[in-house]
């Protein structure tokens, strides 16, 4: 089989030495992991540099990357949305608002805060639909980089999810989450190593920023110009559901809640370092458009016919620009970049999975109380069955063209809800359990009512319908957890200390300097953010 | 054994042996492809093996423990 490329010995040697290395590292962390907080929470002892770039890295999978240069292509510059307007402010305020609880009340796991915060019910809900969600998205992305894989170099797909599968397995299941954690950190570096030469380069011969839009349709470099209406943007949606849906439901519902990363800053050294985390991950986010969205312009601006031709999908707009642009050497290191950005993401869910299985489904319902040795030894069974589940799931996802879509707006109806239910949980002492778990569950099924019931073609675009679904099902998760809160029993003060606003005390960082200091650390982030929006209006 | 545990020193090990493999490979094969006529395995190389050595260098400070949260 032939794929796009011809790689040759140099660019194997390149990908070889990087499956080398992760597996090394996974034996080196293997002396390091003896009890469960060191396999399902790094110890807590990550500085905060690390977990940051974790947290971010965690969410930059091969599927992101890919997809978001195929936005870019059909988009234009709108595409940034998702970053400027959409992950930023979410980090910024689970750094400073939200993990002051998460930490500080020592939970592992996203559900079991949910537990302390509410009820056993409402922690089951969450670690059945959050582990459901997970190894199904593993699988998908397990599917799309074999795909890719197939389409470079002609590895067939089983090859590349079986190659893939076992390098995870084994680095996971030596190192748990330090392992996945480590390899996070590795591949953010290799993936400005591997693709930023393709902005510089494209730039460089399209003449520059305005060379290459003076090619692209009008608009194209424009964040909100075009924003006035829905009809009047490619992406279908105008500023209100962007700002509603994307900014605020949808974004802060994965930033904020969604453990995969949540999980990073849960493993870090202290309170300091885990507001942090997603604080400087902040930084390194705003600049991730450059490696993605922009040559998705530039592929554009090359390849003008990209989207309209068979063959050449929105999909395969970074593969053009790297078989165009690179020579033998680089190649490889263009490829490992994606190699390692898909194994981190898939890395990323199986832990994720993993401590959700052990410590939020087989504890907590199956087996209380074993020995922590047990617990390690079930998670490293959970990464293997997680890995296997994952498998199966790539074969299915191949029976469905379109199942990718598909599960991101699954993904969004567990989280739109989850995010109403945790911003009043941790923000309105009078929340009950039962308002909890309640507003929970009618607003997961609110939002496949919604996805059911009202037809595709109501909206302009797909995304504009996961922007407006995400926000009904979050404004009734908050009105039926506000009315079934007044009419149920609240919990008492001391019950809910620690881990609700009011009860709990306010870190204090009056003695450190400013650089270590979250507040003016959010600060600088969301003025940069600010001027971000303004320059490319 | 404690130096292979600290990240900074793993990443720069991985960065130097690709700039390294980039930048004989470039010098010795001259690879062009149609759009880009400059050695770009060469110069990338030299900027991953710097990257890299800075990393090592790095690594050689210890890591501060701040002992200063609950």
């Amino acid at each position: 089989m032939h794929g796009l490329f011809h790689a040759n010995g140099v660019d194997y040697s390149i990908i070889a030495i990087y499956f080398v290395f992760v597996i090394g590292v996974g034996f080196v962390l293997k002396s390091r992991v003896r009890t469960g907080e060191d396999f399902f929470l790094s110890g807590r002892s990550i500085p905060g540099w690390i977990t940051g770039l974790a947290f971010l890295s965690a969410n930059l999978g091969a599927l992101e990357i890919m997809g978001m240069t195929a936005s870019g292509a059909e988009y234009g510059m709108i595409t940034t949305h998702f970053y400027w307007i959409g992950a930023i402010p979410a980090m910024l305020f689970l750094g400073l608002y939200m993990m002051p609880f998460y930490y500080v009340s020592k939970v592992r796991s996203v559900p079991e805060y949910l537990k302390l915060r509410f009820n056993e019910a409402t922690r089951g809900v969450n670690a059945v639909s959050f582990a459901v969600m997970t190894v199904l998205t593993s699988g998908i992305s397990l599917y799309s980089m074999a795909l890719i894989f197939q389409v470079l170099i002609g590895w067939s797909l089983t090859t590349s999810i079986l190659a893939s599968a076992v390098v995870v397995l084994v680095y996971v299941t030596l190192g748990g989450l330090t392992s996945s954690i480590y390899n996070e950190v590795i591949q953010f570096f290799l993936i400005w190593a591997g693709l930023l030469p393709i902005p510089l380069i494209g730039m460089h011969n399209l003449g520059g920023w305005n060379g290459m839009l003076s090619r692209l349709p009008a608009g194209f470099g424009h964040l909100w110009s075009n924003m006035g209406s829905a009809s009047s943007n490619p992406m279908g949606i105008g500023w209100l559901g962007v700002v509603l849906g994307l900014g605020f439901v949808l974004s802060f519902g994965y930033w904020t809640t969604d453990f995969l990363v949540v999980q990073r800053t849960l493993a870090a050294r202290n309170l300091r370092a885990a507001q942090n985390t997603p604080i400087y991950a902040a930084f390194f986010k705003m600049i991730v458009p450059i490696l993605v969205i922009i040559p998705g312009l530039i592929a554009l601006a090359v390849f003008p016919k990209i989207g309209h031709t068979p063959g050449m999908s929105y999909n395969l707009a970074l593969p053009l620009l790297i078989s165009k642009y690179y020579p033998p050497g680089m190649m490889g290191l263009g490829l490992t970049a994606m190699l390692a950005s898909f194994m981190s993401g898939m890395a990323g869910n199986v832990t994720a999975f993993t401590t959700v299985w052990t410590y939020d489904i087989y504890q907590a319902y199956m087996r209380k109380d074993a020995s922590d040795k047990h617990y390690v030894a079930m998670g490293r069974w959970a990464v293997l069955g997680g890995i296997v589940i994952s498998i199966g799931t790539a074969y299915i996802a191949a029976g469905f063209p379109s199942v990718m879509d598909y599960m991101q707006t699954l993904f969004s109806f567990f989280n739109a809800p989850l995010f109403g239910t945790f911003l009043l949980g941790m923000f309105w002492r009078r929340t009950t359990a039962w308002g909890g778990f309640w507003g929970l569950v009618c607003g997961i099924a609110s939002a496949f009512a919604l996805y059911y019931l009202i037809p595709a073609h109501v909206f302009s675009s797909p995304d504009a319908g996961n922007f407006w679904r995400a926000w009904w099902a979050w404004f009734i998760t908050v009105a039926l957890t506000v009315i079934v809160s007044l009419i149920t029993k609240p919990k008492t003060a001391e019950e809910l200390k620690g881990i609700v606003f009011g009860l709990s005390n306010r870190p204090n960082y009056a003695g450190f300097p400013w650089y270590k200091r979250p507040g003016y650390l959010a600060t600088i982030a969301f003025v940069i953010l600010v001027a971000l929006n303004v320059v490319f209006w | 054994m404690k130096r292979l545990l600290d990240l900074r020193f793993l990443i720069g090990i991985l960065f130097s042996v690709y700039g390294m493999i980039l930048v004989i490979y470039g010098a010795v094969s001259h690879p062009v492809t149609q759009t880009v006529h400059w050695n770009i395995d060469f110069w990338w190389g030299i900027l991953s093996l710097v990257f890299g050595l800075v990393f090592i260098a790095l690594s050689r400070i210890p890591e501060k423990q701040d002992e200063d949260d609950v």
